[in-house]
């Protein structure tokens, strides 16, 4: 049965000879692997539709097992995100995020419109960082792991909040910090970007730049949740610790 | 069915084959059974003079059975290009060519964000090395693949390259020969069209 779908490509895994399997993502399907046959290969008319983060027309057959790639058209091959390694880096840990926490054909539209948008804003020239964090907190509600991001987890209080607490999964008050000695205390501004992060519409944001400062405290947050709740490994997480210290 | 011993570790060391499963590995194992004495003694010590021979260029790092290489050693190459790639098959592939007269240098992988592959996992900083150490060079191609983990690579090493001074230059990315352009797909007539040249 032929299959047609909108989709992005997460991944790439070589084949045989000259075989690849794609992991995309779709709007119509979810996640789906295919098989694109021969795509290593020079005149193979899937060469270009067979790169991680092309966004395009997939028709492929659907089998009883993996299924085979028949068409696959190019809608935008954000070939800015392709030619800057940073911002090459950042989609590729929001590719392999969504890939760990999406199952196979589980239809999910906004997480395909989610992913897509920050894609066109970071081929537009906007602070990968700050779209990943955007990404990242809005992703532990589809991974199940949502922090208590509008109250203090303790005691209730919406205001007066100060830090972060991984073992409570929230935030903590001033009155309650005490609780976690490893909370991370953090900045108003952080704790008001992370409440704005989960609930913002990508859609509608513009340029957003930040302090050098606020980025690392939203970074050391979400690091720490997610290695705390999470339960994957990310291979493209230990390529962006990497980078950082080439001082790009 | 139980395999007799020998056919069984035959199947094994077959099986450690990329691309073989157990039916491969048994159809083969019965093939050798079928050979010649004198053949299959041939076949073994290739395997092992190729495991034992075979060594990396101290140099390039393209896979040699003497060292330095016989590209490195060989005079009459062009001492001032150096073409970056990054399997030693790409090496073999520039060679088939016959229009290189350069040295090269094989990385040995490429960067890849996906799979957390870094420069210091590839032979980047021997390449840097090298560069210091011989002055003699004038140009680096980068040659690696046009995929997005070549791509990643060059623009690395390109930024490495900056405060060097040594020109730096990338192969060409567009129609194959023999390619028609009505089937080209956006992304390489873009490429193409690009790095168009005058004629």
């Amino acid at each position: 049965m032929l299959e047609k779908a909108e989709g992005i490509v997460l991944r790439t895994i070589n084949y045989g000879e000259s075989n690849v399997i794609l992991t995309l993502f779709t709007r119509e399907f979810g996640k789906v692997a295919v098989m694109a046959r021969g795509a290593k290969k020079t005149r193979n008319r899937f060469r270009s539709v067979s790169q991680p983060f092309v966004h395009g027309i997939f028709l492929y057959y659907k089998g009883r097992g993996m299924s085979t790639l028949n068409q696959g058209d190019v809608l935008h091959s954000f070939p800015d995100i392709r030619q800057h390694i940073v911002r090459m880096s950042y989609a590729a840990y929001m590719a392999e995020l969504l890939e760990k926490t999406v199952e196979e054909r589980e239809k999910n539209p906004y997480l395909f419109e989610l992913f897509l948008t920050l894609l066109e804003q970071m081929e537009f020239g906007h602070d990968p960082e700050v779209l990943t964090s955007i990404f990242e907190t809005k992703m532990t509600l589809q991974a199940g792991i949502q922090p208590e991001l509008t109250k203090c987890v303790c005691c209730g209080q919406t205001d007066q909040i100060v830090s972060f607490s991984v073992k409570e999964a929230g935030f903590l008050c001033k009155r309650c910090t005490d609780q976690d000695p490893y909370a991370i205390h953090l900045h108003p501004k952080t704790i008001h970007l992370l409440r704005l992060f989960l609930h913002i519409d990508v859609q509608r944001i513009g340029s957003i730049s930040l302090q050098k400062e606020t980025k690392e405290e939203l970074k050391r947050v979400m690091d720490a949740y997610y290695e705390a709740y999470g339960g994957f490994a990310l291979k493209s997480k230990r390529f962006l610790d990497q980078l950082e210290k080439w001082n790009w | 069915m139980q395999y007799p011993a020998p056919i069984a570790k035959l199947m094994e060391g077959f099986m450690k084959l990329p691309g073989i499963g157990p039916k491969t590995a048994s159809r083969l194992a019965f093939y050798v059974l079928e050979m010649k004495e004198d053949d299959v003694l041939e076949f073994a010590r290739s395997l092992v003079h190729a495991k034992r021979d075979l060594m990396y260029c101290s140099q390039c790092h393209h896979i040699t059975d003497v060292d330095p290489c016989r590209i490195c050693e060989d005079t009459s190459r062009d001492q001032t290009v150096i073409c970056v790639v990054q399997d030693a098959k790409d090496v073999i592939a520039m060679e088939k060519m016959r229009e290189y007269n350069g040295l090269y240098h094989v990385l040995h992988g490429a960067i890849s964000p996906m799979d957390g592959i870094g420069p210091e996992d590839i032979y980047v900083a021997e390449l840097i090395k090298r560069l210091q150490e011989n002055e003699n060079i004038q140009e680096v191609i980068i040659a690696t693949n046009s995929t997005i983990e070549g791509e990643a690579t060059a623009m690395y090493i390109s930024r490495l390259m900056k405060p060097t001074g040594i020109k730096t230059t990338r192969i060409a990315h567009g129609l194959p020969i023999g390619g028609d352009l009505e089937y080209a797909d956006e992304v390489t007539l873009s490429k193409a069209l690009e790095g168009r040249r005058e004629i």
